[in-house]
């Protein structure tokens, strides 16, 4: 039995491609020498940080899927946090006493999506707006109008009832 | 509830809460966009009695709203132009 573990790290967006690999390998391997599957291992792109990490004002996202046990996440986190090129991470358990035997991994992996944005079928009630996102290169937008207005949470406020008559 | 009738001036419309308006709509740390219009342009959670969140999904979303600025997907603090 293993849990799902998925953790999300920022690494420098200035590293040549043999430097990426290498991150690569050095994570992966420390979830499979602690008996640790692979689920999937995805680079979503640089993306601009909503403040300054040493000094650095943009990163590559990198998101890494993986059953195993406790001592793996141990083991990855130390890798992590002892290499220089990856400046954050975060590790998020996201489910329990799964089986590897009869787990389903391609199926799994349909259910990630950079930054969750979904790619969605426009939704008829709502026109198209273009948002203020400054997006991730690389990454797929989100598909405008498919949730919430720019006035957000408060707006389902004024649709209702029709009657009351403040201003 | 009937706001009673007695002289009151507002009338004060039961907010909603998105979450549990929209099941679709799962709290995710990693959705900053969608994290953002829960924040104030200053970068700051907006309290429950504005957003309208119920309690429930006002800790969800405030977790994730923390987690997302631990990986710099969100602000702690927004700059002031």
């Amino acid at each position: 039995m293993l849990r799902k573990y998925e953790t999300l790290f920022i690494v420098r967006p200035d590293l040549p491609e043999e430097q990426m690999a290498k991150v690569k390998e050095r994570a992966t391997a420390a979830v499979t020498s602690q008996g640790g599957l692979e689920i999937a291992y995805q680079d979503w792109g640089k993306k601009k940080l909503a403040y300054p990490v040493k000094k650095v004002q943009k990163a590559n996202y990198v998101y890494f899927r993986y059953l195993a046990g406790g001592e793996a996440v141990a083991e990855l986190e130390r890798v992590l946090k002892v290499h220089d090129d990856v400046l954050r991470f975060i590790t998020v358990k996201l489910g329990d006493r799964i089986d590897p035997a009869t787990f389903d991994m391609e199926e799994d992996r349909k259910g990630i999506f950079p930054f969750n944005i979904k790619p969605r079928e426009p939704s008829a009630e709502r026109p198209a707006e273009e948002g203020d996102e400054e997006g991730v290169e690389g990454a797929p937008r989100r598909s405008s109008g498919s949730r919430w207005g720019e006035d957000g949470p408060a707006e389902n406020t004024s649709a209702d009832e029709g009657m009351g008559d403040e201003n | 509830m009937s706001t009673g009738g007695g002289g009151k001036k507002f009338f004060f419309r039961r907010k909603v809460c998105t979450f549990c308006a929209d099941k679709g709509v799962a709290l995710d740390y990693k959705d900053y966009a969608l994290l953002r219009r829960f924040t104030t342009d200053r970068g700051r959670i907006i309290p429950r009695r504005i957003s309208g969140c119920c309690a429930k999904h006002q800790r969800a979303l405030t977790n994730a709203i923390k987690m997302a600025r631990a990986i710099a997907l969100l602000p702690f603090q927004a700059a002031e132009d």
